[in-house]
């Protein structure tokens, strides 16, 4: 029930962030009746309704209905652990944005392969050295050789 | 070499009002890229790609076309605006950079350009169905004067639904103005009876013209186009209003003179090559050549007169 | 017959069949990549087109284009990531299937039934042009309103057990798509000043976020997948009693995609979806969707590699591209001086024709490109799982850079993957989330300029018999559902009621 609510208030904040943007929408001339701002509002009015109906159910439901308390079963990671885990992972990904301007392309991949996989519990060895220059690599030859994307790249070109 | 060599001495015989010392410097670089906004297929690329495969003989360059998609042209014009001012890098640009420019706050605006040279006038025409009432821009405005009118531009903020905001405004009458993704879903309004009219580039429409299921009422050029001798322009009807859909070039800030001759030297002669001519024809695009010294007062007047109208409606404050 | 002839001849006289196995290889590989859209995949061959004969340059643009929508389902039932945006709906069964251990057969049917489909799109595209450019002319602004509401409605099918939250989740997608410029007026929402939110959020990222990037989120934490056995990793064709089953999903698919592509706009990933709810109202096993049901897989397959061959008819017929695709395809026309319209089928006959032959050649090479290709994306993700992640974070980095260049839209799907856990945690389903990230600009626009057109008087959508039709087929999907909902909530109260007082 706690998730549930909390669930609710996070639903109606962004209804009332995505409200208070939208009413600053600027309104021209050449917009309609309804205007560049008639749907969104209308659109976080919906979601600050449901938001509400949905903390009704989470309090009510259980009076008429039992439900099997959705408890965390042996194997299923808890809470914590589980957004601990996650945001690792996010980190990397937020690592490989920051850094790829600066390293480039090739040498970030190298980097990101070899920290997922750490991360991952792979240990330390030249297996894996080998496995995230190959993987970097392929990567590479595929997108900017094959492809021709122009990715960041150390040399500039 | 020799090859570049001959095209240049072309150019000369061409050209004989052209300075001769440009006869004699080959283009500086050997890979020219061509920034576009518009997507791989889009009415811009095409216009670009077609170009590219002509003028690259020309100028002995390989020019390379890179779609900078993204904010309506606000990345192409962050892109040109940090790169360095060599003549490796130039932007297509159409009336879509300075409505952005104006619209969208973008972080460099065309101010941070250099208008180049201008290449070709977009023919922008009011287009019915061919089994429809009208007949006439005149009937266009009558039939909005007895009840509200139905008229249909491309984009929301473009020249199209600006011209015909004006029309409206100028006739005294009600219609109802719907703006739509594209050329392509504003015809198939106006094919099925929902609009009465449409504003839109000649060369969108081209297909059905040709198979009889559009009729053109009016040009919105400031004379007659050669294709449609016919067709009265808009200024006959009785509307003071002339649209230029510019297609041209610009560069970053400081381009070098050579650079800009360079340019001029080599769109005027590619305008003149038959083949090329066959092309640009056939997608009723007129060339409407200028050089850098006129191009970039007439960006600038563009401009202005595109944002004291964007303020008179509102859409800027 | 003298066409028949025609086309005989092109395929053996002109470089017609290299075009056509050549585009549908370079297709796969493109559409397989997540945010390698068909469109980009496409634009990078377009330059190869122009120094080829008119007809060679068509076939190679649209066999890449069949190609590439065949091509997205791969990482969609493999690692939950939809290659392109039409692979969305496979993700659900597919992907299920792959964590069960049968990725092979998953595959397997995506390919039959993706081949099956194009032959059918292109059989309706050769015979029923003519008339399907006439369903394609009819549909007013009103009426696309009425498609996006209907394509919304799914959401109360689609939902899982809790319907207010899938209404949640699908109104939270719908704001998504209000970013980027308004299609009236023209002015900037929700874009804080970034140039990359001006054209809105592209929907690609939006599902490699909450999909492939939550997934990795999550998976972060779980333990070590199960070994699948040797056997379990082959590619396996459907056998005869699956086949039969697969019989009614790839009926409605293909038929949902065939009006689906003529329609400029709607396009492959509405058909796919909408074709996965239909083939789930009408299957025996409905109980399987969402768990690994091989007809979840074939409907939306069918549906999306159907509309790669009807979405010609609004480019040749009108010269109107309905998708980025179809205007790479419109613009390899153009380069050589092809006008679409009614006389193309008579003064370009031989392109047409060309492209037609081309198109067959090209899904019949689909299969054995798919047969020699398949076996080696299986065994890429059997590798260990830190591996396989690893990858997967690599491959989503690199496509969605691809897609303009932006690390902007990195960081975007990063953030989309957070959104994603917490809607895991919260319970909130995914999909109408992205139902409404792809329907939301559809429905905005055509309800704002139908009112523009009647001067802000909604009987407009009654008067127009299309939409009255579409709006009162949503009306009834609603009521359906609402009404099963209803009665199995009842039945389950009493139930317990029952068994309160047995005890």
């Amino acid at each position: 029930m706690v998730r549930q609510l909390t669930c609710s208030a996070i639903l109606l904040l962004i209804a009332a962030g995505y409200y208070s943007v939208a009413s600053q929408i600027t309104r021209s001339a050449l917009a309609d009746e309804i205007g560049p701002a008639g749907l969104p509002v209308v659109y976080a009015l919906v979601l600050a309704t449901v938001a509400l109906a949905l903390a009704a159910k989470a309090v009510f439901r259980p009076l008429l209905l039992r439900t099997a308390d959705a408890t965390a079963s042996a194997g299923e990671p808890t809470l914590g652990f589980l957004l601990r885990r996650a945001g690792g992972v996010f980190a990397i990904g937020v690592g490989y944005v920051l850094i790829v301007p600066l390293a480039g392309y090739f040498l970030t991949l190298i980097m990101v392969i070899a920290a997922m996989a750490l991360y991952q519990g792979e240990r330390t060895s030249a297996r894996l050295a080998t496995i995230a220059v190959a993987g970097a690599a392929s990567f590479w030859l595929l997108f900017v050789q094959l492809l021709g994307i122009p990715m960041p790249s150390l040399w500039g070109a | 070499m020799t090859f570049r060599h001959r095209i240049y001495l072309a150019a000369v015989a061409a050209l004989a009002a052209a300075p001769p010392c440009a006869a004699q410097t080959a283009y500086p670089h050997e890979v020219v890229t061509l920034v576009t906004h518009s997507s791989p297929g889009g009415g811009s690329d095409v216009f670009l790609r077609d170009l590219a495969r002509y003028l690259g003989p020309v100028m002995g360059v390989k020019l390379v076309v890179e779609n900078v998609r993204g904010g309506s042209g606000a990345r192409a014009m962050a892109r040109l605006a940090n790169a360095p001012a060599d003549g490796r890098i130039v932007y297509a640009v159409t009336p879509t950079y300075i409505y952005t420019s104006l619209l969208s706050h973008p972080v460099n605006n065309y101010k941070d350009l250099e208008p180049l040279v201008n290449v070709f006038f977009d023919e922008e025409i009011v287009y019915t169905r061919a089994d429809g009432p009208l007949h006439t821009l005149a009937d266009v405005i009558a039939a909005a004067r007895s009840r509200r009118g139905r008229w249909g531009a491309s984009t929301p903020a473009s020249l199209e639904r600006q011209a015909l905001e004006q029309l409206k405004l100028a006739a005294g009458v009600q219609a109802a103005i719907v703006s739509h993704d594209g050329g392509g879903d504003l015809m198939l309004n106006v094919l099925n009876g929902t609009l009465e009219i449409g504003v839109g580039e000649a060369q969108e429409i081209r297909g059905q013209l040709a198979a009889g299921r559009l009729r053109v009422l009016a040009v919105f050029s400031a004379e007659r186009v050669a294709d449609l001798p016919d067709v009265p322009t808009v200024q006959e009807s009785g509307y003071d209003l002339v649209l230029t859909k510019f297609r041209g070039l610009a560069g970053p800030k400081g381009l070098p003179d050579e650079i800009i001759l360079a340019w001029e030297l080599a769109i005027q002669q590619v305008l003149a090559d038959p083949d090329y001519r066959n092309v640009y024809e056939a997608a009723m695009l007129s060339p409407a050549f200028m050089s850098h010294a006129d191009y970039g007062p007439f960006i600038d007047d563009f401009a202005s007169r595109t944002e004291a109208y964007l303020r008179r409606t509102g859409v800027l404050q | 017959m003298e066409s028949l002839l025609l086309g005989l001849t092109l395929l053996v006289t002109t470089p017609l069949v290299l075009a056509a196995v050549g585009g549908v290889s370079w297709g796969v590989l493109g559409g397989a990549l997540p945010g390698i859209s068909p469109s980009i995949t496409m634009a990078l061959v377009l330059p190869l087109t122009y120094g080829m004969e008119p007809g060679s340059a068509i076939v190679l643009l649209a066999a890449t284009y069949v190609g590439a929508e065949y091509g997205g389902s791969i990482p969609a039932i493999l690692i939950n990531t939809p290659g392109t945006n039409a692979a969305a709906a496979t993700v659900l069964d597919g992907y299920a299937m792959q964590r069960q251990g049968r990725g092979g057969e998953a595959l397997g049917i995506s390919l039959y039934s993706g081949v099956l489909g194009g032959l059918f799109g292109l059989t309706m595209l050769v015979v029923l042009t003519e008339p399907l450019a006439r369903v394609a002319l009819a549909f007013t602004p009103m009426a696309y309103f009425a498609l996006g509401i209907l394509g919304l409605s799914i959401i109360a099918s689609l939902s899982g057990e809790s319907l207010l939250k899938g209404l949640a989740s699908g109104v939270l997608g719908l704001m998504v798509a209000t970013v980027g410029s308004d299609p009236v007026s023209g002015v900037p929402r929700f874009v804080f000043g970034r140039p990359e939110l001006l054209d809105g959020i592209a929907p690609i990222l939006i599902m490699v976020g909450l999909f492939a990037v939550s997934e990795l989120y999550q998976q972060a934490s779980a333990a070590e997948w199960r070994k699948t056995a040797g056997a379990e990793t082959r590619l396996r064709f459907p056998d005869g009693a699956l086949r039969r089953r697969l019989i009614k999903p790839q009926i409605l698919g293909a038929t949902i995609g065939t009006l689906e592509g003529v329609m400029p706009g709607a396009g492959g990933t509405i058909a796919s979806f909408m074709s996965y709810n239909e083939a789930r109202r009408w299957s025996r096993h409905k109980e399987e969707f969402g768990h690994g049901s091989p007809e979840g897989v074939a409907a939306p397959e069918t549906a999306n590699n159907t509309v790669a061959a009807t979405a010609l008819v609004p480019v040749l017929s009108f010269g109107i591209p309905g998708s980025n695709s179809a205007a790479i395809l419109l613009g390899g026309l153009l380069v050589h001086g092809l006008i679409p319209g009614p006389r193309l089928f008579e003064e370009n006959a031989d392109v047409v024709v060309a492209l037609y032959t081309g198109l067959f050649v090209a899904n019949l090479s689909l299969l054995f490109i798919g047969l020699l290709i398949l076996p080696v994306c299986l065994w890429l993700v059997n590798r260990p799982k830190a591996y396989l992640m690893a990858f997967i974070y690599a491959l989503i980095f690199s496509g969605v850079y691809s897609i303009d260049h932006s690390l902007f839209d990195v960081a975007l799907v990063l953030v989309v993957g957070v959104a994603g856990v917490f809607m895991r945690l919260a319970g909130l389903p995914m999909l109408p989330a992205v139902l409404g990230v792809v329907l939301g600009y559809m429905i905005e626009s055509n309800y704002r300029r139908s009112l523009v057109l009647s001067g802000g008087d909604h009987g407009i959508f009654i008067e127009d018999a299309i939409a009255l039709g579409l709006l009162s087929t949503a009306m009834l999907f609603i009521a359906g559902s609402l009404t099963t909902r209803a009665y199995l909530f009842v039945r389950r109260r009493r139930r317990q009621s029952e068994r309160a007082a047995d005890g």
